[in-house]
């Protein structure tokens, strides 16, 4: 069967992106942290389990969270962001991580395997795939943070590789996509 | 089902059924009522709003769920399993939740399966614009607050030493991942998203040593965003600068910009 390119396909944000360029796999993981610290923290107020005293549970309650995004290692070279909803001081490390919005991965590739996008002359490619994602009401949560995550990624990929190709996904910011930004 | 597309045609087919269902216009709810209880105390007999879960597992498997979100757990009506072997998907369905001898939200669950049976028997599958739709809905809805100080406008400057040749050093310096402005004698890089906040650094020979002086400016903004997003990346352009300087020359030694270094970022944890 034909293997149609899945990078292109589509301009969301949760479409994979294939980046071409020609940075030492090293750079990596401190192109994603400064993508990663660039995105501001949010806080909302959101639903907790009641919690139980004695036999009678307390009414719901809403907590404050911050949305945040947490960067572990993945591989020998790549990176997984996850986008969470966390309680500060409350949530442990594991607690934390449950509460994700979207997983992205950025992983080194061979560009070997993407002769028809690639070039026969690519030293490196990233694969930058959303791997998780939650939908509700029709759209995807969290999504300010994962298209402004996305934008300052290739931003910095873009800033230090003088050849670099990218395809597939969105990847522009737009101000408009946080409304509530203006303050005078 | 047989004779697969390659994983990431697979995996665009899965979210293009995951995003679908979700712009379906099928008013998804899921119940609190989970088997003689209720998914959390004090919310019987309620109903909200479904959420769709679009997880990849290790290898070839995806997962896409639909249940309630709520206080922060999961409460799945089902789960439905995409494993591919060789050419080869087997569908099964996991932690499925029934009533009255039925399938909860079975509508979704039938709707799924058809669209993935569907796409992938397609000669060439290409996504409609669901996933498009998802994501602009998700970017036309904000709920929250900007947790970020912002320090725009601000000046200051980080100043180190090392014993690193002047070339070797413009040479890390100019690997910093951030958009260089100018790569003069005097190095300017953009701070934020806009180029009115900037750093900009200079080398001095002294004595057998070089001296580095990274200025920094964040220009005030009246957008709340760019405000802090300047601020963060001046934290995150200073801890670059020391890092990528400090891994060539362990006697390397910087001061200064400690405000912008001392930023919050990152939530602290239990």
């Amino acid at each position: 069967m034909s293997n149609p390119a899945p990078f292109g396909a589509s301009q969301s944000i949760l479409a994979p992106t294939l980046i071409v360029h020609s940075i030492e796999r090293y750079f990596l993981a401190d192109i994603v942290i400064i993508a990663q610290m660039s995105v501001p923290e949010t806080t909302r107020d959101l639903r907790v389990p009641p919690s139980k005293r004695g036999i009678v549970r307390s009414p719901i309650e809403r907590a404050p969270h911050t949305r945040t995004l947490i960067v572990s290692k993945l591989g020998e070279h790549g990176v997984l962001c996850r986008c969470c909803d966390v309680r500060p001081e409350v949530d442990t490390r594991n607690e934390a991580t449950r509460k994700w919005n979207w997983d992205v991965q950025i992983m080194p590739e061979n560009p070997a395997r993407y002769p028809g996008l690639a070039g026969a002359d690519a030293r490196e490619a990233v694969n930058v795939a959303v791997t998780r994602f939650r939908l509700t009401d029709g759209r995807v949560v969290a999504a300010q943070e994962l298209a402004l995550f996305r934008q300052r990624l290739i931003d910095g990929f873009r800033a230090i590789s003088t050849d670099l190709v990218v395809h597939g996904g969105s990847w522009e910011w737009d101000m408009s996509w946080w409304p509530n930004a203006e303050t005078s | 089902m047989s004779g697969l597309y390659a994983l990431p045609t697979v995996a665009m087919v899965l979210r293009e059924a995951a995003c679908s269902l979700a712009v379906s216009g099928l008013r998804l709810k899921s119940t609190h009522e989970r088997g003689r209880t209720p998914a959390i105390l004090g919310a019987v007999g309620s109903l909200s709003t479904s959420t769709i879960w679009f997880e990849k597992g290790d290898g070839p498997t995806w997962h896409l769920s639909l249940g309630l979100s709520y206080c922060g757990l999961r409460f799945t009506d089902w789960t439905l399993q995409f494993a591919v072997s060789g050419e080869v998907m087997a569908i099964t369905t996991l932690n499925a939740l029934t009533s009255n001898d039925e399938l909860v939200n079975a509508g979704g669950h039938g709707y799924i399966r058809a669209l993935v049976a569907e796409k992938l028997s397609e000669p060439d599958p290409r996504p409609s614009d669901a996933q498009l739709k998802a994501s602009e809905n998700g970017l036309a809805h904000h709920d929250g607050k900007i947790a970020t100080a912002s320090l725009a406008p601000h000046d200051t400057r980080l100043s180190g030493t090392t014993t690193l040749e002047s070339d070797a050093l413009r040479a890390r310096l100019l690997a910093i991942p951030f958009k260089r402005l100018d790569s003069g004698e005097v190095i300017r890089w953009q701070i934020g998203l806009e180029p009115m906040s900037w750093a900009e650094a200079r080398i001095e020979d002294v004595g057998t040593s070089r001296q580095i002086n990274v200025d920094i400016h964040l220009e005030h903004s009246p957008n709340e965003l760019t405000n802090a997003v300047a601020t963060l990346q001046a934290k995150a352009f200073v801890r670059t600068v020391v890092g990528f300087v400090s891994s060539m020359d362990d006697a390397a030694a910087f001061s200064g910009a400690e405000e912008v270094s001392s930023v919050a970022y990152g939530v602290s944890l239990a």
